[in-house]
């Protein structure tokens, strides 16, 4: 047995272990692709997006700040104030709003704490949500779409047209070309009036999609 | 071994490998919160005042998210015109320091607020009943409401005095010199900002004075000034005048009577000239060169004249004269030269001060609202604190000190952005000092808090319940509209009544005989005595308690880049006489077997037998900063009269002492190195397209810059640069992104070059990063990503300029003392093994940026830290079009180190000729 059990096996374990370990780590990292962590709240995006709940609805920040913000007990409550008041999914959230306890989500698309990402200047050159975070609308319980790399960024932002997804209409990001369109709009449309209060911005779609700048500090400052 | 143990070593092992390897971003990221991240709207500004000495200091105070990170200037306030001192600067330490007082303290005991005061105020009614007295020592500042509230509760009761103490006793010189000559009560700021030549007598207004804020503003408007300074130190503001005359500390006066003599009384006030002769005609006065005089003759009506406040009481009426003398009208002032301040609390505080020292007998209680007498020296007090018997002291404090140690009652005190408070400036203006977080320590109390409490408590009065109510309905006779209040907050000031300030001083011959005499009398008697020492408060200790202050005791000295340490300055004359070295420890022996042990630097370009300490307390530093730093305690040597000793002897002890210094780039900018930057400079990549107008710049006048070092302070704050500590810098670690380097010219004069980063076009440090972590971004800055940086260091060793610097120690760990809350959050902290440089603040272009995407501007303008804080604005920074408009007008700018071809993006203003 002694002679079995040898200096150089007892390394060559360690080694392994450590190539394990690793291994291990890289992996953990690179592959958050279909992520899906079981929320205190379940959500489900496709039922609201069919309702025409625009993604700015409730991530409302992520048009003027850097920080698309998750949404407060008081923003689900607008509606469900009265809306299905009874049913079991919404037994947290009556909760939070009763006993004045935020509610508290888990953090799926997460980016790394040396990169700073603005929100509100990709959202002002007319990126679509779903370019980053997949289709939401589509989800029932939400997953990671995209591996959130640096390579996968800037391929983005150096062949921008291979990737990006044209503004639709469910993500809120609404956009003129010329200001006439602002005259155009249906104020009967109670969806639209509400779009228009909440931003006092006029989104200009750039004319051509550029590659965009690549340099470091523009995200590690 | 067994198969047994085999596994359970391998497993043990195997778990500890698991867990011991952190994730790569954990050891290697930043620890600031993704939360932190930039936004548009959640920064505000708030405009406060501040005492520095006894005036207050317009600031700006920057929060994000309602949490304060950020000082800056407030230009519009009338007194200092964004000149801010750094111990204000960098205050924001004081109020996130862990080591602040927590809890009063009574007896020995941790007890909460409520319980302290009442126990305070029980002891107080004590002493009124058995007919003893109360006295309560405060910092001398001009507050109307603290003022209104001292004097009803005296009118209330006789046996308790308020007496108000300036830091250090500047005023009394003049004041009673002026007191007795012009039967006055006053002391004269003289306001340099519209002259054109400054004869300066000893004062060293550009660093360690009381009024730095207020001198400094208005030295650097209206242009180029000529600075002639007679100083037996030297000095920032030595080093920074035309002429510069090195003279011992007591012959200063005989030189002013000389510039009297020579340039007004022979030339234009013929009457007083025989009077002169008369009274001076036996100890002749010094020459002075003619080509001197002749300059002063010629512009007689733009010269100035100041003087040190340290002085004897006839150099402050010499320097008075010399001013009345060279305006334009004799009988009058005019306001232009002269500001007056009346010192009616200080002349009553002194009366009260002299008759507590007479009747020591009848004071019980000794109450200290924030006045030290061991921090000021006031050795006087001290004596009477420690041998009166049955004396009962109590303190309100900051930290914990040496008169925290005597008292039997402590408790907290507020820092100055947690409480409302009002300020009279010296022209008469209300200033508001207006709180921009609530009081972080819970049972602390503010000044105007306790004082509103022990009103109520002795007037029992059922006014308001707070004194932040009250003090707002105070002031509320004095709006006329409702918006006004908020408007004043807006300014930081207003005024309260309009008086006329113009004093009439007139001098008749008949009285100048009676003013000559005065100055013969006060005239320092010469002693031959083989050293004269003088000791010059530093700058910070004039904030009080905020001096104590890691960031200001790592900020190097400019002219010998000295750090954390307080050595004694030698003449070079005097230390071969002595053959002391360099650099060795020194034995001050006073009389009465007092002695001081220091460590000591032998300077050049310092007249005969003086020395000279600038002094500050080091007893209030955080223990484990303390341990390599010789401790200076000046309270042992006695009473000084105006900081001023003689007839003591300074000996060998044969022991050296390594003093922290940083390493100078001096090397580095030599005469012959200077270039002219040149249009068509030969290209060593020429295929590299460089983009030429939308190129960040920056350049650096040194015409205008006096080495203040604010700029390395406000970097260092903006950027989240650590402390490091004496150790590290004595190792030659140091972290700062800006060095100030000084340059000798051709006439002996000193010019301060700061240099930084450079983000040269064709940038050495960039293609020799094996990993790419630095990088060329397209409008010209040269970046830094540091969380791809292996720290190599090879960029360090290819920079020629020198400015690259590596974390040997991490910011975590370097940071420890601090509050999160403190780190600005717009700048990542880096960890261990990472270089790092100026990045011409990355984090404001790219907000500002931002900004004006959203606000759909293509045109924004970005100020640095360093240009925002300079007092005298000598940094512009912008894109190339807008600062170099004209391409071919660029002779007087220079570049550094022009033979390596690096074309650098930093340029410094220099005449050729000089």
């Amino acid at each position: 047995m002694k002679k079995f059990i040898s200096k150089k096996l007892i390394l060559a374990a360690v080694f392994f272990f450590l190539l394990l370990d690793v291994f291990l780590i890289i992996n953990y990292q690179r592959n958050g692709i279909g992520y899906q962590p079981i929320q205190n709240v379940s959500f489900s995006h496709k039922l609201h997006s069919k309702k025409k709940k625009t993604c700015l609805f409730c991530h409302h920040q992520a048009e003027t700040h850097c920080y698309a913000n998750l949404p407060t007990t008081k923003t689900c409550m607008i509606c469900h104030i009265a809306l299905k008041t009874e049913s079991s999914l919404l037994k947290n959230v009556l909760y939070s709003y009763d006993s004045l306890i935020s509610l508290r989500y888990i953090k799926i698309n997460d980016l790394p704490d040396y990169v700073r990402f603005n929100h509100s200047l990709h959202i002002r050159s007319g990126i679509d949500c779903a370019t980053c975070h997949g289709f939401v609308d589509e989800m029932d319980s939400t997953y990671q779409a995209k591996n959130f790399t640096m390579g996968w960024c800037v391929d983005c932002h150096n062949k921008p047209e291979k990737y990006l997804i044209k503004p639709r209409e469910i993500s809120g990001i609404f956009y003129f070309n010329d200001t006439t369109l602002f005259e155009k709009i249906n104020f009967s449309d109670p969806m639209k009036f509400v779009k228009i209060i909440s931003t006092n911005l006029t989104l200009i779609l750039p004319q051509k999609i550029k590659p965009a700048s690549t340099n470091c500090s523009i995200c590690h400052e | 071994m067994d198969r047994r143990k085999f596994t359970k070593i391998l497993g043990i092992s195997s778990f500890f490998l698991g867990t011991g390897c952190r994730r790569p971003e954990l050891s290697h990221i930043n620890k600031v919160k993704q939360d932190y991240s930039t936004t548009y709207e959640n920064i505000l500004e708030y405009k406060t005042n501040v005492i520095f000495g006894n005036f207050p200091v317009g600031i700006k105070v920057r929060t994000f998210e309602d949490i304060p990170f950020h000082i800056s200037k407030d230009e519009f306030n009338t007194f200092n015109y964004g000149v801010v001192p750094r111990s204000i600067l960098s205050s924001l330490y004081n109020l996130y320091d862990k080591n602040r007082m927590k809890s009063p303290i009574v007896n020995g005991k941790e007890v909460d607020l409520p319980f302290a005061i009442e126990s305070l105020f029980n002891e107080i009614a004590k002493t009124i009943t058995n007919k003893k007295k109360v006295a309560f020592f405060l910092p001398l500042f001009n507050s109307p409401f603290i003022q209104s509230l001292t004097n009803e509760i005296e009118q209330y009761s006789d046996s308790i005095k308020f007496i108000a103490l300036p830091v250090f006793d500047y005023f009394s010189s003049q004041f009673n010199a002026n007191k007795t000559v012009f039967n006055k009560e006053f002391y004269a700021l003289y306001d340099i900002s519209e002259a054109k030549i400054i004869i300066n007598f000893g004062r060293d207004f550009l660093e360690h004075d009381p009024l730095f804020p207020f001198y400094t503003s208005r030295y650097a408007t209206n242009g180029d000034k000529i600075l002639i300074t007679f100083e037996d130190n030297f000095s920032l503001t030595g080093a920074n005048s035309t002429i510069r005359f090195p003279i011992q500390f007591d012959s200063v006066e005989s030189f002013a009577l000389a510039i009297l003599k020579n340039v007004i009384l022979n030339n234009s006030k013929r009457e007083f000239a025989d009077t002169f002769n008369l009274v001076f005609n036996n100890p002749p006065l010094p020459e002075i060169p003619e080509s001197l005089i002749q300059l002063l003759k010629n512009n007689l009506k733009n010269c100035s004249f100041i003087c040190n406040d340290f002085h004897s009481a006839s150099l402050q009426i010499i320097t008075f004269l010399l001013n009345l003398f060279s305006t334009e009208n004799l009988y009058g002032i005019s306001l232009s030269r002269f500001c007056f301040f009346d010192l009616q609390n200080y002349r009553s505080n002194q009366d009260k001060f002299l008759s507590l020292i007479n009747e020591v007998d009848r004071y019980e209680q000794f109450i200290f609202l924030g006045y030290n007498p061991y921090f000021s020296l006031n050795s006087t007090l001290i004596d009477l604190i420690q041998n009166h018997p049955g004396a009962k002291i109590s303190t309100f404090s900051l930290y914990k000190n040496a008169l925290t140690e005597l008292s039997t009652i402590t408790i907290p005190l507020q820092h100055y952005l947690e409480y409302w408070l009002d300020y009279e400036n010296y022209d008469e203006k209300i200033c508001s000092q207006q709180p921009v977080i609530l009081p972080l320590i819970k049972d602390s109390i503010s000044l105007p808090d306790f004082m509103f409490r022990l009103r109520k408590f002795l007037t029992k009065s059922s006014d308001d319940n707070r004194y932040d109510v009250f003090l707002l309905n105070y002031y509320r006779k004095f709006y006329s509209e409702k918006n006004e209040f908020q408007k004043n907050i807006q300014n930081g000031y207003f005024y309260s009544k309009s008086t006329d300030r113009k004093k009439q001083i007139v001098i008749k011959s008949s009285e100048f005989l009676s003013i000559l005499k005065f100055i013969r009398q006060g005239f320092m008697k010469k002693t031959k005595s083989e050293v004269q020492l003088r000791i010059i408060p530093n700058q910070d200790t004039y904030a009080g308690e905020y001096s104590n202050n890691i960031y200001l005791y790592e900020l190097p000295t400019t002219l010998d880049g000295i750090v954390w340490d307080t050595p004694l300055f030698l003449s070079k004359s005097l230390a071969k006489q002595k053959g002391i070295e360099n650099e060795e420890l020194v034995q001050i022996t006073f009389s009465k077997n007092k002695n001081l042990i220091l460590p000591c630097i032998v300077k050049e370009n310092i007249s005969g037998n003086s020395a000279y300490i600038i002094y500050r307390n080091n007893y209030y530093l955080q223990k484990n900063f303390r341990k390599n730093i010789f401790e200076l305690d000046l309270t042992v040597v006695g009473n000084f009269n105006n900081f001023f000793v003689q007839n003591i002897t300074i000996n060998r002890v044969g022991k050296n002492y390594e003093i922290a210094r940083l390493q100078r780039n001096s090397s580095k900018i030599d005469m012959e190195k200077f270039g002219i930057y040149r249009k068509n400079q030969p290209q060593m990549y020429p295929n590299k397209i460089q983009p030429k107008e939308n190129k960040w710049t920056m350049i650096i006048d040194t015409h205008k810059c006096i080495g203040c070092n604010l700029c390395i302070l406000a970097c260092q704050l903006e950027n989240n640069i650590p402390v490091l500590g004496k150790e590290q810098i004595i190792k030659q670690r140091d972290l700062f992104w800006i060095s100030v380097s000084i340059l000798k010219m051709q006439n002996n004069k000193t010019k301060f070059i700061p240099i930084m980063c450079q983000h040269c076009d064709y940038a050495p440090c960039e293609s020799v990063c094996p990993v790419g972590a630095t990088s060329h971004s397209p409008d010209g800055v040269n970046e830094m990503t540091y969380s791809r940086c292996i720290g190599s260091r090879f960029c360090m060793a290819n920079c020629p300029y020198s400015v690259r610097k590596f974390n040997f120690v991490s910011a975590e760990v370097a940071h420890l003392n601090f509050d999160p809350r403190m780190i600005n959050p717009f700048v990542t902290l880096r960890s261990r093994g990472i270089t790092e440089k100026c990045t011409f603040c990355i984090h404001r272009i790219n907000f500002e940026r931002g900004k004006s995407k959203l606000q759909g501007f293509s045109e924004f303008e970005v100020t640095t830290a360093c240009q925002e804080i300079c007092p005298v604005s000598a940094i512009s920074f912008g894109q190339r079009k807008k600062i170099i408009p004209d391409d071919n007008n660029t002779e007087e700018l220079f570049v550094l180190l022009p033979e390596f071809n690096t074309i650098p993006n930093v340029f410094y203003k220099l005449k050729r000729n000089e």
